[in-house]
Order: C-alpha cells, then sequence, then structure tokens
C-alpha cells in the first residue's frame, strides 16, 4: 500500500468535509434533535423586561401543555441572527418573537412560520382589527396576533424625580414645548446635574424612530417619511427640519449628555437609571427597562409626553396596525401546543405579569389603570391611548404591498445617521441631506415596485394615497 | 550538477524503506481535522461568499435569485463603501507607522542585557495582546467616558473641559487607533525582539572595541542587519490592520456618522444589521475587500522574498 500523498489527503479531506457538510445540511427533516420530537417546546423571544415572566411562564404552561416548555431570552441584537442560523439549520424553536424583519407574505412562501388556530374564547378578547390581510393572516389562513396595543410611543420624556426637585423643577409637570423643556435643561445643568441624554449612537435606529414620532408630533402628516395624502417621501419637510434643529440647538448649548452621540439605548437607559442624567427621552417601556437594570430607579421615575415645538400643539402620532407578537415555526413537530402557548398569552395572569413588567403596553390598555405598575408608566399610557392614532398603510389597502415590502433595500444614511452626523458637525446643510434622504427613498420604493410588478404583483404608487386622511384621529373611524 | 542533484534525490526516494507509509498516513491523520475544519470555515466560506455576490438574498428566504454583476455595480456607486475604503486605510496609514516604529524602539531597550526586570517589562506590553479585543472594546468606552470615565474626571479635576474621545468625529478614528496600537504592541514587539535577537552579539562587541557609540552601533550595525525583517513586520502589519472588526465595532460601531466605518463593519451592516439583511451586496463588498487583502498577501509574499534575499546577501 502506497504512503497518502499530499493529494489523497487533500480528497479524504473534500469527502469527509462533504459528509460533514451533508450532515448539516437542511435534508434531515427527520433528525432526531428536533425540538418536537424530544418532547420540548422550544420558546425563543427578545423582550428583556418579560425575561422573568417568560421563565415562569414556561414552568406553568408545562403542565397544562403536557411537554416541557423552554424559555430562551436573545438579546434584540442577537435574535435576528439566532433565527437566521437557526433557519438554515433546520433547528428553528417552535414559538419565536417576530423579529425576522419580513412581511408575513415572505414568512409563509420562505417556510418560516404555521398556521395558528386560536380557541374561540381567547379570540374573543382580541379586538376585531388585530386580524388583518397582509399583516397577521394571509388567503384566509391565522398566522399570529399582536400582543401590543399600537398606542404606544418610543419618544416620551422620562425625569429622575429627585434631579428635577434639586433644581427647583417640578417632576410632575414636565414641560411639554421646546422653549420650556430646554429651560428645564437649563436649570438641572445649573444644579451640577446632567441634563439629559438620548441613544443617538450605535446604528442611530432608536433616535430614528424617536425623530419620526416627533416630527409627527411637530406637525408631519405621515410617517417616516411618507406624507399619507400624497404617498410621497418629504424627510425634507419643516417638521423634520424643526425637530432636528431642536435637537442641535440642545446639543450645542451643552444640555445633552457628552457622549450621547455615541450611546446605544442599554447605554443611555443605564446612565439614566443610575441616576447620572437628570432626564431621558425613551418609549413607554423605559419604566420597565431601567427597572430591569436599576431598581432603586423605580421610585424616582416621573414621565411626560412628546414634546411639541409650541405649547398647545396637538401632540399627535400615528402607527401602523401591530403585527404578529409571536410565529408558530413551520418546522414545529408539535403545532398544536405551540398554538396554545401563544394563545396562553391572552390570559388574564400572563396579561397581568406583563402589565407589571411596563414594557410595551397591552391590547387592552384599560387594564393599565388598575394594575401595580408605577404611576409615571400609567401616565405615559394615559398619554399613548389619547395621543396616538391608527394610521392609514398602503398593505392594508393592497396586501400585495408586502412583495414589494420584501423587496426594498435599506437606505444609508437614514434619519438617525443624519441626526448624528449634524450633531457631531459631519453634515452642514440639513434641509439638503434631508432631500437626498427623500429622492434616496423614492428611488428604492420604484426599484422595488418595479420588481414585484415584474413578479406579477398588482400594485401601485397610487396604493401609497389617502387623500381621505384626517388628523387627530384613527384613519378609517369616520367610515 | 543541478541533473546530478535530481538524480540523487530520486535514489534517496527510491531507497526509503517500504514502512515509510505507516509513518506519513500518521502525520496525514492528525492533520485531517485541521484540513477538514480548515476548508469547512475557511475555504468554503470563501467560495461561498463569491456565489452569494452573484445572487440577491436576504439570508431568510430559500429564494436565491441570479443577478450577475449588479452587486458589485451597487457596492461601486454607494459612497459609503467608498468611505468605508478610506476609513480603513487611514487607520492603517496611523496604526502601522506608529506600531512598526515605536515597537523597534521598545525592543531594543527591552533586548538589553543590562536592564532589569526584563522578563516582567516584556509581559507586561504582551498582556493586552492576550486579552480578548471585544473586552478591551467594552472597557475602553467606561474608561473613555465624556462625562463619567476616569481619564475625563481628571482631565475636568485640573480645570479642562470633558473630551468626547469616540463621539467627536474628528478624535474618534486617531482614538480608537491608539487603542490598537496599545492592544498589539506586544506582538509587534515580540517580532522585532526575535529579530533583534539574530545578530551576533560578537559583532556589537568588536565595534565598541572600535570605538563606536551607542548611535553608530544602530546605524551601522542595527539598522542594516533588521533591513530584511522591517519589510517583513511592516507587511504583516499592514495586513493585520485590515482585521479590526471586533476593537472597531465594540468602541464605535462605525460612529460617528461613518467617521470610523472600517470596510468590514460596512459589510456587517448590509449582512446582519440591515432590517432585511442584503447579503449580495454585503458579499460583493467582501470579495472586493478580500482582493484588496490579497493584493496586501502578494505584497507580503514579495516582502518575505526579498526579506530573505537582502539576508542572503548580507551573509
Amino acid at each position: 500500500m502506497p504512503g497518502m500523498t499530499r493529494r489523497s489527503l487533500l480528497g479524504a479531506s473534500v469527502l469527509a468535509a462533504v459528509g460533514a457538510a451533508t450532515g448539516c445540511s437542511s435534508s434531515s427533516s427527520t433528525s432526531n434533535t428536533s425540538s418536537g420530537a424530544t418532547g420540548t417546546l422550544d420558546w425563543w423571544d427578545h423582550f428583556s423586561s418579560f425575561k422573568h415572566l417568560n421563565d415562569d411562564w414556561a414552568k406553568k404552561q408545562s403542565g397544562p401543555l403536557k411537554t416541557n416548555v423552554a424559555h430562551t431570552y436573545y438579546d434584540a441584537s442577537k435574535a435576528t441572527q439566532a433565527l437566521q442560523l437557526a433557519h438554515q439549520a433546520n433547528k428553528m424553536p417552535d414559538v419565536y418573537s417576530n423579529v425576522v424583519g419580513l412581511p408575513l407574505p415572505a414568512l409563509v412562501s420562505g417556510k418560516w412560520v404555521h398556521e395558528v388556530t386560536i380557541p374561540a374564547d381567547i379570540k374573543a378578547k382580541l379586538p376585531k382589527d388585530a386580524f388583518n390581510e397582509g399583516i397577521t393572516q394571509l388567503d384566509g389562513k391565522l398566522y399570529g396576533f399582536p400582543m401590543f396595543s399600537l398606542r404606544q410611543s418610543s419618544t416620551l420624556v422620562w425625569a429622575n424625580k429627585d434631579h428635577w426637585s434639586k433644581a427647583g423643577l417640578d417632576p410632575n409637570n414636565i414641560p411639554k414645548d421646546y422653549g420650556a423643556f430646554k429651560d428645564a435643561l437649563g436649570k438641572l445643568k445649573s444644579a451640577g446635574i446632567q441634563p439629559l441624554t438620548l441613544a443617538i449612537g450605535a446604528d442611530g435606529g432608536r433616535i430614528r424612530d424617536q425623530v419620526d414620532d416627533m416630527a409627527q408630533a411637530a406637525g408631519f402628516p405621515g410617517y417616516q417619511g411618507l406624507q399619507f395624502t400624497t404617498g410621497e417621501y418629504a424627510y425634507h419637510h419643516d417638521a423634520y427640519v424643526t425637530v432636528i434643529e431642536f435637537l442641535k440647538s440642545l446639543n450645542d448649548d451643552k444640555l445633552i449628555m457628552p457622549g450621547s452621540n455615541n450611546f446605544g439605548v442599554v447605554d443611555a437607559r443605564t446612565r439614566y437609571a443610575s441616576g447620572a442624567v437628570g432626564t431621558f427621552i425613551d418609549g413607554v417601556w423605559c419604566a420597565g427597562g431601567s427597572k430591569a437594570l436599576a431598581p432603586p430607579i423605580v421610585d424616582k421615575l416621573a414621565s411626560g409626553q412628546i414634546l411639541v415645538p409650541t405649547a398647545g400643539t396637538n401632540p399627535w402620532c400615528y402607527r401602523g396596525r401591530p403585527s404578529s407578537g409571536y410565529f408558530v415555526s413551520a418546522d414545529s413537530k408539535n403545532p398544536d401546543a405551540a398554538g396554545q402557548l401563544i394563545a396562553s398569552f391572552m390570559t388574564e395572569d400572563y396579561q397581568k405579569g406583563m402589565i407589571e413588567a411596563m414594557d410595551q403596553p397591552p391590547l387592552n390598555l384599560d387594564l393599565v389603570a388598575s394594575s401595580n405598575a408605577v404611576d409615571a408608566y400609567k401616565k405615559g399610557i394615559e398619554f399613548c391611548k389619547s395621543n396616538v392614532f391608527l394610521m392609514p398603510q398602503a398593505i392594508v389597502r393592497n396586501p400585495a404591498q408586502a412583495r414589494v415590502d420584501a423587496l426594498r433595500k435599506p437606505v444609508t444614511p437614514h434619519v438617525g445617521n443624519i441626526v448624528q452626523g449634524y450633531l457631531a458637525g459631519s453634515i452642514k446643510d440639513l434641509k439638503a441631506e434631508l432631500k437626498k434622504l427623500s429622492d434616496a427613498t423614492s428611488a428604492d420604493r420604484e426599484q422595488a415596485l418595479s420588481k414585484a410588478k415584474a413578479a406579477g404583483a398588482k400594485v401601485s404608487e397610487a396604493d401609497y394615497v389617502f387623500t381621505d386622511w384626517k388628523p387627530g384621529q384613527d384613519y378609517g373611524a369616520a367610515k | 550538477m543541478q541533473l546530478s542533484r535530481r538524480r540523487t534525490d530520486v535514489r534517496a526516494v527510491e531507497q526509503r524503506p517500504r514502512h515509510g507509509w505507516k509513518k506519513t498516513t500518521w502525520i496525514w491523520i492528525f492533520l485531517l481535522p485541521t484540513v477538514v475544519l480548515y476548508g469547512l470555515y475557511t475555504i468554503y466560506p470563501i467560495i461561498a461568499s463569491y456565489w452569494y455576490s452573484l445572487v440577491e438574498w436576504n439570508g431568510f428566504d430559500s429564494d436565491q435569485k441570479f443577478v450577475g454583476l449588479s452587486n458589485y455595480k451597487e457596492v461601486f456607486a454607494d459612497p459609503l463603501f467608498w468611505n468605508s475604503f478610506k476609513v480603513t486605510l487611514l487607520f492603517m496609514l496611523l496604526v502601522v507607522p506608529a506600531r512598526v516604529l515605536l515597537t523597534l524602539l521598545l525592543a531594543m531597550v527591552l533586548n538589553s542585557p543590562k536592564l532589569p526586570l526584563i522578563g516582567v517589562l516584556r509581559s507586561a506590553f504582551f498582556i493586552p495582546v492576550v486579552t480578548t479585543t471585544a473586552i478591551i472594546g467594552v472597557v475602553m468606552r467606561f474608561v473613555l467616558d465624556p462625562s463619567t470615565g476616569p481619564i475625563n474626571s481628571v482631565l475636568m479635576k485640573f480645570g479642562f473641559s470633558g473630551v468626547d474621545f469616540l463621539g467627536g468625529q474628528h478624535l474618534a478614528l486617531p482614538t480608537a487607533a491608539v487603542l490598537y496600537i496599545w492592544k498589539f504592541f506586544g506582538v509587534t514587539m515580540i517580532y522585532w525582539l526575535a529579530a533583534l535577537q539574530t545578530i551576533p552579539y560578537e559583532l556589537y562587541e568588536a565595534a565598541r572595541i572600535d570605538g563606536a557609540g551607542t548611535w553608530q552601533l544602530f546605524r551601522y550595525i542595527t539598522l542594516p542587519m533588521l533591513k530584511p525583517f522591517l519589510i517583513i513586520i511592516t507587511v504583516l502589519t499592514v495586513e493585520e490592520t485590515f482585521h479590526n472588526f471586533d476593537l472597531m465595532y465594540t468602541l464605535t460601531a462605525g460612529g460617528p456618522y461613518f467617521h470610523t466605518e472600517i470596510v468590514e463593519i460596512y459589510i456587517y451592516r448590509w449582512a446582519f444589521a440591515a432590517p432585511i439583511p442584503q447579503l449580495g451586496h454585503a458579499s460583493a463588498a467582501a470579495v472586493i475587500f478580500g482582493l484588496l487583502v490579497a493584493i496586501v498577501g502578494a505584497i507580503q509574499l514579495w516582502g518575505v522574498y526579498a526579506g530573505r534575499r537582502l539576508r542572503g546577501e548580507q551573509r
């Protein structure tokens, strides 16, 4: 027998690699390691405030579902990648939270989701408009239901009661307009307190959402740059310019904590929760998120509404219909139990736990007032209940628009990046940069529409035009 | 003469004992795991990325639509790709001269037999190398924090205003470069120490007897003897600076406003951080970046060759 040569070694290596690759490939649909086959119902999500609630809930549900429910929490920034890898390796959890980011038709065609059946008593608890073709159901088949109310905000003002009182300010009466708010921050600074922090850094995703919200409150008649009545992108609208110039003035006057330009959400929230800063602009979930980071902050929480440019302006914001909170995986070996687990999230016990965790608000906002949540959270929810409205959506009018959404590409720099650049001094002409963004976003929609049309989708730019939209009310409510 | 040497080689192979295959087979069997893993985790992804660069794929769908060179066209037309390219090269220009020259000076000091605590000092400079880069990035964000970090606290105590090292558009990249130099100082220092130890001590002794001073020893002995190593170490350091994702991502994530977005972060942003990932676009950028690294690799080979030739000449 001849000795092994380099050539034969490489040959053997290739064979071994092919063998290993085959072992890892997607063809092994009968794998015994799949979660369902081993009698475990795997549940993954990215809700940090619900981590303990969900760990306990998994234990509680193991009995009634007659299977071992295993809950795993993933940081929001890692969850998408984890699911991406799990899907390619045929190791999807039975139940997972909706972080994939694809529209429902793409999830269905990509074999990500399984149809679910919800018991009648649970279905009765859900509002009728929770079920929408293209968002939660497709061709009449239900794939999930929303967990959270659309009436929420990423952009409430959160104050530290102790710091505000020390500066001679009333934390229960946080200013609502830009001028008064800036004066209050000035008083905090004079009292030797870092006045304000925002999550401007990382990928700029949070400040993008917040500027979108603030632009609506400043009078922008649309969502994420898209005007409802014309269907055109107008990031260069005066409302966006007003909001960003206001943030710039806070930065120039050194009222924003140094380093905020580089802070991600957790960095900024940690500063607020630890008492290093007097004010923080964050979502309604700030109460739960801060409590998770530093429990003593709970007694010092105070909240105020989204800021408006001038006193007396209506702080109205608009959001789309919420999509499913959870999905059942198409590969689940036990889709019935998985569906029952999702349905259990609508039971009174779980809803109560959700509210006490003070994260995103539940579908039924009326439950919050009588809960054990802190007053600052309740105040934030009350504000959202009266000032956040349902917006018109192309996908609701024409579910085929989901194919366009799936073909959209990221446009950079986005509004969050532009804020970062403007505050850091890298952008000199704000309006010109916003106009470029409007043009680039329009071009991207155009390419997605063209591709979708070429693939047979019946879609048009007219789907985005809602001439009957009225500010300060839910779209379609007057019909 | 060459012909006769070849004949001798052939004879040597023919005379090799027949049981030699056992010995070589074991060698190859022990190498097999490395070769398989290297194939799976290095060669396969490289080949796959060439394919992905030609398709439109979000990583979620099973559909991969062949789009030819359109991803490359998009990458070339994206000003942020060229920005990341510029940042990568600028970072390399900031890091390489400082790393190569400062470590040479340090290595010469640490190579002196008269210096006390040489072992302790060498270890101290090498410790950052063995520390996880991402951990260094996270810790340094606290150290450099403009309001609560220790450096700014000291500055403010002396009446200076706080410095936003990582959030300022002009400061972020140089700050990251300084941290990178510090982190990998020990690696280049070890290269230089190894190189310095190849210089025969007798040369220095002879020169000293002839009346040479410190500068003359450096100018006429150390420097010429180190020239071959200078090429290799420089090329190795250039190549290393292209792979700086972990430190830069944990320090700045590419901000503020793309001022520290190196090509690796650009690729990551398109592949994983986009709401709908664009693996085709990311792969095209990765292939183009790979070509740059390959060019540097070719220069590296040339460097090794040139270094050997120079050393040959010196002998």
